[in-house]
């Protein structure tokens, strides 16, 4: 009984694996497609005129940086020695993560960070989706869960409805490529 | 001058760190001219609020220290044998518009700079490795890029 139960994992795990293979590549043509240097047109959140950029690697891995169009300067110009202030203004006005990424193009097409690091650590080790669209060379994703919920506009304008499955727009562009 | 790096870095040798042992760090250079920094201590105090806005000082100042992230554009001078990071943005933002010039070597897959000035508000020393395929195109990176446009 044990025994046939084992057998029937096993062949449940290559059955998976063959699956698995032409669905790998798929992901990898799906990656490529996507796969650029992008900089921030406008993400809410992060005020008028956020700085940022976003590079989704051919190979998987990504890296993504946004920030207020200012923070402040640390007066004693050294980063361990900042005062309340400046760590607040630093951690409230930006927000950097890398992982790796998928890029799922089938049905709704959704970008899966799975981050490694964040400077929100409470990202680090989970998976965020976000629904995307492209548009031209504008990629355009939707933030269902938030760093900071309370910043996540609301049809109703009350913030503290549903804060974490309002949507929030991030618009970001590819530069162009000079070869 | 012009000269690219275009390439990815992931690990760094922890002796070479200034934020501890075991940093986690990436380091994308892509051949159009872009760079992105990311180096962290190995482990940060998760925010008990869940909200990156509500962090207590001890939090904050945890992040802020323990993490260097930057990014912008990158120049390389091979007579020099430097690149300079043009940081357009960063979390230590007195960095912000200031071009940081680093000497450094490649040697295989393992890329060195070396930060003398200012040990205190980044890594003075530290290597990674390439992860992108030397066999590959180099604009590999850019693939989608050119598609898009």
């Amino acid at each position: 009984m044990n025994r046939q139960n084992t057998l029937a994992a096993i062949s449940a795990s290559l059955l998976l694996l063959s699956l698995a293979v032409p669905a790998g590549d798929a992901a990898a043509q799906s990656m490529k497609s996507v796969a650029g240097s992008y900089t921030v047109v406008s993400v809410s959140a992060y005020g008028p005129n956020a700085r940022g950029r976003m590079m989704l690697g051919a190979d998987g891995r990504y890296s993504t940086v946004i920030a207020r169009a200012t923070l402040p300067k640390f007066a004693s110009n050294s980063r361990i020695k900042g005062t309340g202030d400046e760590y607040k203004g630093v951690v409230e006005g930006s927000i950097a993560h890398y992982g790796t990424y998928i890029a799922s193009m089938t049905g709704g097409k959704v970008l899966t960070f799975n981050i490694e690091v964040s400077t929100f650590p409470n990202f680090d080790g989970t998976s965020q989706k976000r629904p995307f669209k492209v548009a031209g060379d504008l990629l355009t994703y939707t933030v269902t869960t938030a760093s900071a919920p309370g910043r996540l506009p609301t049809s109703s304008g009350n913030a503290s409805s549903s804060p974490h499955r309002a949507p929030r727009s991030i618009a970001t562009k590819p530069r162009r490529m000079h070869a | 001058m012009g000269a690219r790096i275009d390439r990815q870095c992931r690990r760094i040798r922890q002796e070479d760190s200034d934020l501890g042992p075991n940093p986690r760090a990436s380091l994308i250079f892509t051949s159009n001219g872009r760079y992105s920094l990311y180096i962290s201590r190995a482990s940060l105090p998760k925010f008990a609020a869940g909200n990156r806005e509500k962090g207590t000082a001890d939090e904050n100042k945890a992040v802020v220290g323990g993490v260097i992230s930057h990014i912008g554009r990158y120049t390389v001078d091979e007579k020099d044998k430097t690149f300079t990071f043009h940081v357009e943005s960063s979390t230590y933002p007195n960095w912000d518009g200031t071009a940081q010039k680093r000497p450094f070597t490649v040697s295989g897959d393992e890329l060195k700079y070396t930060n003398a000035l200012l040990r205190a508000v980044d890594a003075p020393t530290w290597s990674g490795s390439a992860s992108s395929n030397p066999r590959e195109p180099r604009d590999r990176v850019n693939r989608g890029r050119v598609r898009a446009e």
